[in-house]
């Protein structure tokens, strides 16, 4: 056998050998090799082989990695078939929900402070954006990749499929009660992401704000006892943001899902009233401050007072009929939703 | 549009496929190496390419149908595989549902349809 011969051997049976589980492979490429020498053999008889013999029979033996693959039986994938839906789903959502979010940090932020030179900040905010919805890409398709690599069996194998779970093919009629329309949550997370952007981040926008010459804010709530509360605030965001989550997946109402979102209610009920209805996280200062920046009297008006010192109560009331209605018609929709899986309609 | 010449390709290479297993296991009543293998099933029609068959005889080795033995006393160290007890008894099975599949199919194939 010639030197060439030989190297070109070498070379696709270490090829395929590196691609194989480490306990197979010294087993295969001693395997490898006596068949590359029979069909040399079967091909030349007792004559030396040359180049082009060597070149043929590997040609005729494939691929390196697909003999590899053969070897090891089963496909691989980044993410395969079973979790591909929902990977594309869930990427779907956070790339969405993400780039609305990371445009209006960026907008906000320049509102606040504006750029010396607006070319190049639109060029950094563009650069911004793009490497955090590639940040956010990568971080779905590592979890998802991970999932599928640990995950040997595929998920759907361990539920017990049965033609009676399907979802019925809808009515016009219980349409509209039962479907969830995508609208509306996916709306209730990108307020979420704002939410989250606005109190962690700028939190002195609300309130009244002045950008002309001298930045002017004039915030609505008392900004260090906002800080100290930011962890409750920030779970009832991420609460808020779960509950549209369950609601974009489940698709349509049932009494697992109306009794989930109703519990979920009753939690950001409470922490509603936690967080705001105590007068301490509201401004003292806010409507002395307001007639300071404006000159306006009306703001240091009697009636103004008053409608001040009950404002927490107003938005905490509102807040919480908000909940309750909300909860309601979960509950009612949960109900028609799980008793039309049933026979009775 | 797919290329007929490809999809009758395609679909003689499934119906094949699942014969090959029992063609193999046919002639490993007495142990034999890979290659020999190939030629031998070659002779008698049925063509399989090495790149097919290695892999096939691990993996039935490992399913446990067929053990093997390296004999390295010849010129070159060859692995030889032979069916296994187990393989003997699935051998058998098998023979038997192709007996069966071969005269339903033949009943199907050669009377008109109603």
């Amino acid at each position: 056998m010639s030197a060439k011969v030989k190297e070109l051997t070498d070379r696709y049976v270490y090829d395929v050998a590196r691609r194989l589980p480490q306990a197979q492979r010294d087993d295969i490429e001693k395997e490898l090799r006596g068949l590359i020498d029979d069909m040399l053999q079967a091909r030349t008889g007792h004559m030396p082989p040359s180049v082009d013999d060597v070149t043929a029979v590997l040609k005729e033996l494939g691929r390196p990695q697909e003999l590899a693959a053969k070897y090891r039986g089963t496909k691989r994938y980044l993410i395969g078939p079973d979790y591909y839906d929902i990977y594309w789903l869930v990427l779907k959502i956070v790339l969405g929900v993400s780039g609305i979010g990371l445009v209006i940090a960026l907008i906000v932020s320049n509102v606040a402070t504006p750029p010396q030179n607006a070319i190049s900040a639109v060029a950094e905010s563009f650069g911004g954006i793009i490497s955090g919805l590639i940040q956010a890409f990568a971080y779905v398709t590592i979890a998802f990749a991970l999932v599928e690599r640990f995950n040997k069996k595929s998920p759907w194998d361990e539920i017990d499929w049965d033609p009676k779970d399907l979802p019925p093919v809808p009515n016009a009629n219980q349409k509209d009660t039962v479907i969830i329309k995508r609208g509306d949550p996916i709306a209730g997370l990108i307020f979420g992401v704002i939410g989250l952007v606005i109190f962690n981040a700028i939190p002195w926008i609300l309130g009244y704000v002045v950008a002309s010459d001298d930045l002017v804010s004039v915030p609505v709530f008392n900004l260090d006892v906002l800080r100290s509360m930011l962890l409750l605030i920030n779970v009832l965001i991420c609460l808020g943001m779960l509950k549209d989550m369950l609601r974009l997946i489940a698709g349509r109402y049932t009494l697992k899902v109306s009794l989930s979102i109703a519990a979920i209610n009753i939690a950001m009920l409470v922490l509603n009233i936690v967080i705001f209805l105590p007068p301490a996280i509201w401004n003292a200062d806010f409507l002395t401050s307001l007639y300071a920046a404006t000159g306006v009297e009306l703001f240091v008006s009697q009636g103004a007072q008053a409608f001040w010192a009950v404002l927490p109560t107003i938005v905490v009331v509102l807040a919480s009929i908000g909940y309750v209605s909300d909860t309601g018609m979960t509950l009612y929709r949960g109900i028609r939703g799980s008793s039309w899986r049933g026979e009775t309609v | 549009m797919e290329d007929l010449n490809d999809i009758v390709t395609n679909l003689e290479q499934e119906l094949r496929r699942g014969t090959v297993t029992l063609c193999v296991l046919s002639r490993l009543n007495k142990p034999k190496y890979g290659y020999a293998l190939v030629e031998e099933l070659s002779n008698a029609g049925i063509s399989i390419e090495p790149g097919t068959l290695y892999p096939l005889l691990r993996r039935l080795e490992s399913q446990g149908l067929l053990a093997s033995e390296w004999e390295t006393s010849g010129s070159k160290p060859r692995k030889y595989y032979t069916r296994s007890e187990a393989g003997e008894r699935i051998y058998k099975l098998l023979c038997g549902e192709w007996d069966d599949l071969t005269r339903s199919i033949d009943r199907l194939i050669h009377e008109e349809g109603e």
